[in-house]
């Protein structure tokens, strides 16, 4: 092959190859709405859904990305990319609210943001949609309370405690138990000497801190599978997941050891294995963000921004609802409405919301 | 024997400390045999756990054995996994869909093997690329796959799913584990493997491409081919750990199914006494080295040691083990 | 060989055969005829074309131009394996066997009998009862079949490969410099071997540059120069002289030359006194080497000489006793120690121990040289390239620049570069390990002139050589090992082939 000939092909080739990322990409002429996950999860598929709603309702297109990784670094670029593209608002679930905060202030004074799940308060966003992960916390701590009413030995497991909610939702938990004569108190475990861990109130945590799997679902089981080892015998257990992927890995655990029922299981977020099992008895509950209306609010938001209305803006955090398998009356709690429906109907909702959208 | 009594060393060593672990918490009042029978228990879910990781190191190991390396191994699995769950839910049934499954498995070590072998370009980048574009191609496929979503799906594969799941990983229908299903199927894998690797011409050929290609070529062996089958059993035995973790997991997600295990896979392929420079490695010691990594794990997990520690925990001992490994390895060749 | 000159069909025959690689014509309207159970030898300057030559003949090279017959039929073999079905073999001069495999894996590897059809199973029996017997024809014990290649010294290697050959129905077995790493002993056993294969019908082609091997062993001669045929010799014309007339095309006289140096050892540069290192026998050893000298090391395969040379050098730990230069005790615990003092090893296997294969030349010859090349900021280019034209030139290195990767030049060229790389450094002690193996005849000729030539200006240089010719051309003074002991020294008139061997196996002074 002359030399020219193979230039050209290389040539070719290349231009090939540059042009594939291009693909897709079709202008509407419509304003353009992105929003930013903080990782790829079916959490954030609801969230989806609900962000397409908005998006059709009102005339807008969406741009939606759940990025592979929970790191500040892969959101930058991708945000940076959207404001020089010109995209008139932006949404994002911040990871790292301190380290992030610089740069969203920036992002903030170009283009009009919103926060969801977690929040940058000082970032200038128009707002926050999403739930205090504290007082969500607080309520899976009601939970065990409800479970345990005389006390017993919990344990936590997450996916990280170095995230803003991965830390906000056991601290939120333990503040619930806790009473002023016990709240992080070390001590031995009665029955079982060899085990360490902090008294919070009634309730022995055994380690004194929540178990970690840094979002390997693997280990999320074993982890909890670990534990069952170590806690075998201990009357009054309470087993509780705080990452959506944790109640079933817990679960998983508990049935491979033939300790269902015996093991109570408290859970977050509305992983579809967690509320079928909630139905069928499995795990007693578990405390939803209702991320559908994360994506509906955010889009709602700033859609309205770009026509310069504030309306729609929100004030203070977004309610929680707590899932069980009787389900229960709408509260107040500490300002804000929160409602206990029933599992079986909290599925339907959710499939119906995930219809809407074809997933 | 030499090459593998480093690593039988570290695994005996943890399983001691794991058992005494046990018995030095085991309540006062509490009968031997119920400690025993905690023990035998713990073990037995750790042994479902090798078992998985151990067919991957098998066909990492092969791969290694003939100087290349697979790096999309993780991938292979994640995605396999993810295709199963949507096989099943398209309505095939679970006894085609599982060597339905391996068959791809297999193409896709094809695809590796060709490129590599016919393009002659470096096994590192091909299957690094793989490694993304299987990622992707679960992605596209599914977010999320379940046993019970597909039981929901298909309800009439309930009972032929169960069967598979009991028969494959040894759990049954209430999700009880009866028996370590997986790593009775490492050992039956691993016997074959063993028994092509070292009684038959094709053994002698992968180590001979291994660590000297030339002489290979200029024996008139089929360097190509050898090396092509070697990527294709590697990415069969991915696929079958991937519906492996279908079976044992409660859930899959398409972006995360099988991260890293392609890490684990050399790892254990490494310990067992494969040399990453090829020509090197034993069946029995891919087993062993496949075996350290869960055990190493659980023990770090059942004594309780924070969560912060455990990673330099596990580190600090795979480094320990591989310096004394090859201690032993050089004092024994100095020796000959 | 037949009376008269009936007429027969040669075993083999190449015609007109040209060869090209990119920039360079290998071979040249050559032609070779091999008649049924001879002796041909192929010999030829580095470069003629033998090695070539050869691999056409065994289907690693297609021919550009002409044609092949095997026993009068055209033959065309499209690699190795076809040939050797066809019953040619190839022996390569840089081994080809896989060295963490058995020798027994090795003497089958791509032939192995096996049972079980598809899956081929190895028979195992089957495959010991046969290595036993390829190996007693080869001469090597049956112990050697379960062992591990990379354990056997080059020599023993080098017969395995042999034994590999004669596994297969061999018709024409063709070897490339068959006897560049074995001793004496083992170099009769060779004889013995191809005499065996001869009366057997099998035809033996050989490349070598040991013209007396040649002269002894060989039934006709082919000599190839610059590509071409230039000229063949009957047995009764095969000589020294008439071979090498025929390579280089002039006479060489003065081959072994001893121009510049005393011949007589003035004081002792380097003392070994009462040296033991680990691995190595357990009486000590004294010797020296004196400036101005060329000191011969002679001795069996398994000696003991390189494992000395290593032990001087710092790759084998000393034990115990004392090393002195100039008469001052040295400290050498790593081989930067004996660099630093001035010594410097010229390895055995050039390939393995002396160069950087794929690298350039001028990269190798830079490599034991950066701390003069440079500094903290880098190499200084326009030194470097100095060194590097002014050791090309020297030593007349054949290469087309210094960039050339050093893995393509032939074997003596080669040599050349490692020699080059140590004299930049101006050593004291020059240490030769096997100087001119698989060089050709006008390399070894420059080779000797250089030797010679530092030598002159005061160098003590320690040659461990197994070539007898080699030996006794070049030495002033010779020292024979005897597992791992010395056991006599020769001075230069009482020098002799018999002495030599008389020592080295084991027997008293003469």
């Amino acid at each position: 092959m002359s030399r020219w000939v193979r230039v050209a092909l290389v040539a070719v080739v290349a231009a090939g190859l540059a042009s594939l990322p291009a693909c897709g990409n079709n202008n509407s002429g419509k304003i353009k709405i992105a929003v930013v996950t903080n990782c790829t999860d079916p959490f954030w598929d609801l969230c989806e859904a609900g962000a397409k709603k908005a998006a059709q309702e009102n005339d807008v297109e969406l741009l939606f990305r759940q990025p592979e990784r929970m790191a500040a670094e892969v959101q930058k670029p991708v945000i940076d990319a959207w404001v020089s593209q010109g995209v008139s608002g932006i949404a994002v679930s911040v990871i790292d609210p301190k380290g992030q905060t610089e740069d969203l202030t920036l992002v903030a004074k170009k283009v009009p943001l919103v926060t969801m799940d977690n929040d940058a308060p000082d970032s200038g966003r128009i707002c926050y949609v999403g739930v205090d992960n504290k007082e969500a916390g607080r309520a899976v701590g009601r939970l065990v309370k409800k479970i345990l009413p005389n006390g017993g030995t919990i344990a936590l497991f997450i996916g990280s405690t170095t995230s803003a909610n991965g830390q906000a939702r056991p601290a939120g938990v333990l503040e619930e138990l806790a009473t002023p004569e016990a709240n992080g108190t070390r001590a031995k475990h009665p029955l079982r000497p060899e085990l360490e861990g902090k008294y919070y109130g009634k309730y022995f945590l055994v380690d004194g801190e929540s178990k970690t799997d840094d979002g390997l679902k693997e280990r999320a089981v074993t982890n909890a599978r670990d534990m069952l080892n170590r806690v075998d015998g201990v009357p009054d257990l309470c087993f509780v997941g705080l990452y959506a992927y944790n109640p079933p890995a817990i679960l998983e655990a508990v049935r491979a050891r033939s300790l269902v029922g015996k093991v109570k299981i408290v859970g977050f977020d509305e992983n579809p294995e967690t509320l079928k099992s909630i139905t069928s008895g499995d795990i007693e509950g578990t405390v939803v963000q209702d991320p559908y209306n994360y994506g509906y609010k955010s889009v709602e938001i700033l859609a309205a921004e770009v026509k310069g209305d504030r309306s729609k803006r929100l004030k203070g955090s977004a309610a929680y609802q707590v899932i069980t398998k009787d389900g229960g009356p709408e509260q107040d709690i500490n300002g804000l409405r929160i409602k206990f429906p029933k599992a079986v109907d909290y599925e339907r909702t959710v499939r119906d919301q995930l219809k809407s959208v074809g997933k | 024997m030499m090459r593998i009594l480093g690593v039988l060393a570290l695994l005996t060593a943890l399983y001691a400390g794991l058992v005494g672990t046990y018995l030095d918490n085991a309540p006062a009042h509490e009968p031997a045999s119920k400690t025993q029978e905690r023990i035998q228990g713990n073990l037995v879910d750790v042994a479902n756990i090798q078992g998985r990781y151990g067919v991957i190191a098998l066909g990492a190991a092969l791969v290694i054995i003939t100087g290349g390396i697979d790096l999309s191994i993780g991938a292979v699995v994640g995605c396999s996994a993810v295709l199963f769950g949507v096989l099943m839910q398209s309505g095939i049934h679970p006894f085609v869909a599982v060597p339905l499954v391996v068959l791809c498995g297999a193409v896709v070590g094809l695809g590796n093997g060709l490129l590599i072998t016919q393009l002659k370009l470096q096994p590192f980048l091909v299957t690094l690329c793989g490694m993304f574009v299987y990622r992707g191609a679960a992605r596209l496929l599914a977010g999320t796959v379940s046993r019970s979503q597909t039981i929901e799906m298909q309800p009439d594969f309930s009972s032929a799913l169960q069967s598979v799941r009991y028969f494959l990983v040894g759990k049954n229908i209430k999700g009880e584990l009866e028996f370590p299903a997986e790593f009775i199927l490492l050992l039956v894998l691993a016997g074959v493997v063993g028994f092509f690797l070292h009684r038959t011409a094709y053994g002698r050929y992968w180590y001979a491409i291994g660590h000297n290609e030339l002489a290979a070529k200029y024996a008139g062996v089929n360097v190509s081919r050898q090396r092509v089958a070697v990527y294709v059993i590697c990415s069969a035995l991915s696929a079958l750990a991937g519906v492996l973790l279908f079976l044992d997991m409660p859930s899959i997600q398409s972006d995360s199914g099988g991260q890293y295990l392609e890490l684990y896979a050399i790892l254990g392929a490494v310990l067992g006494g494969c040399s990453l420079r090829g020509g090197e490695g034993t069946a029995v010691g891919m087993v062993l080295g496949a075996m350290v990594l869960p055990v190493l794990e659980n023990l770090v997990s059942i004594r309780g040691l924070k969560s912060d520690v455990i990673p330099a925990v596990i580190g600090l001992t795979l480094l320990v083990g591989t310096i004394v490994d090859e201690f032993i390895r050089r004092r024994s060749r100095l020796n000959r | 060989m037949g009376l008269g000159r009936a007429p027969m069909t040669p075993r083999l025959r190449a015609n007109g055969i040209d060869k090209r690689f990119p920039g360079v014509v290998a071979l040249s309207g050559v032609t070779l005829t091999l008649h049924p159970a001879e002796v041909l030898a192929i010999v030829g300057e580095n470069g003629a074309g033998k090695s070539t030559l050869m691999k056409i003949l065994a289907g690693v090279y297609q021919p550009d131009a002409g044609s092949v017959e095997l026993d009068g039929h055209p033959v065309r073999f499209d690699g190795p394996r076809e040939a050797t079905r066809a019953g040619v073999v190839l022996i390569h001069q840089e081994l080809n066997l896989a060295e963490n495999l058995t020798v027994t894996d090795n003497l089958f590897l791509g032939r192995e009998p096996t049972t079980g059809g598809g899956l081929r199973v190895l028979n195992r029996r089957e495959m010991a009862a046969r290595a036993t017997g390829l190996l007693a024809e080869v001469g090597l014990p049956a112990s050697r079949a379960s062992v591990r290649v990379e354990t056997l010294p080059p020599g023993e290697k080098q017969l395995v490969e042999i034994a590999r050959a004669l596994g297969t129905a061999v018709r024409v077995l063709i070897m490339d410099e068959p006897t560049s790493s074995l001793t004496q002993k083992e170099t009769e056993r060779l004889y013995a071997v191809i005499d065996r294969l001869k009366a057997g019908g099998v035809s033996v082609l050989y490349i070598s540059h040991r013209l007396a091997e040649v002269v002894q062993c060989a039934d006709r001669v082919t000599v190839l120069r610059d590509g071409k045929n230039a000229g063949e010799l009957e047995k009764r014309s095969i000589t020294h002289d008439n071979m090498v007339r025929l390579m280089v095309g002039r006479d060489l006289t003065q081959f072994y030359p001893k121009i510049h140096r005393p011949g007589v050892g003035g004081a002792a540069v380097l003392t070994l006194d009462q040296i033991r290192y680990r691995g190595g026998p357990d009486a000590p050893l004294t010797l020296d080497v004196r400036a101005g000298e060329i000191l011969g090391m002679a001795g069996l395969v398994g000696a003991g000489r390189t494992e000395l040379s290593e032990a001087v050098f710092g790759v084998r730990p000393l034990v115990s006793g004392e090393l002195r230069l100039d008469g001052l005790p040295i400290r050498v615990s790593r081989p930067s120690d004996a660099i630093a003092a001035g010594v410097v090893l010229v390895p055995e296997d050039r390939r393995l121990h002396g160069l950087v294969a794929p690298e350039s030349v001028g990269f190798n010859l830079s490599l034991p040289n950066l701390d003069r090349l440079g500094s903290l900021f880098g190499v200084r280019r326009r030194k470097e390239s100095d060194l590097h034209r002014y050791w090309i030139d020297r030593l007349r290195i054949k290469t087309p620049s210094a960039a050339q990767p050093v893995g393509l030049l032939s074997g003596g060229n080669q040599q050349k570069v490692v020699y080059g790389k140590w004299l930049a450094r101006d050593p004291r002690v020059l240490i030769l390990d096997e100087p001119t193996r698989g060089v050709d005849v006008g390399a070894k000729a420059e080779i000797y002139a250089l030797i010679d030539e530092l030598a002159g200006r005061g160098l003590a240089v320690w040659m461990i050589t197994s070539d007898m010719e080699e030996l006794l051309g070049m030495s002033d003074r010779v020292v024979v090992m005897h597992e791992g002991q010395v056991a006599g020294e020769l001075s230069r008139d009482r020098l002799n082939e018999e002495a030599v061997m008389r020592l080295a196996t084991g027997g008293e002074e003469p």
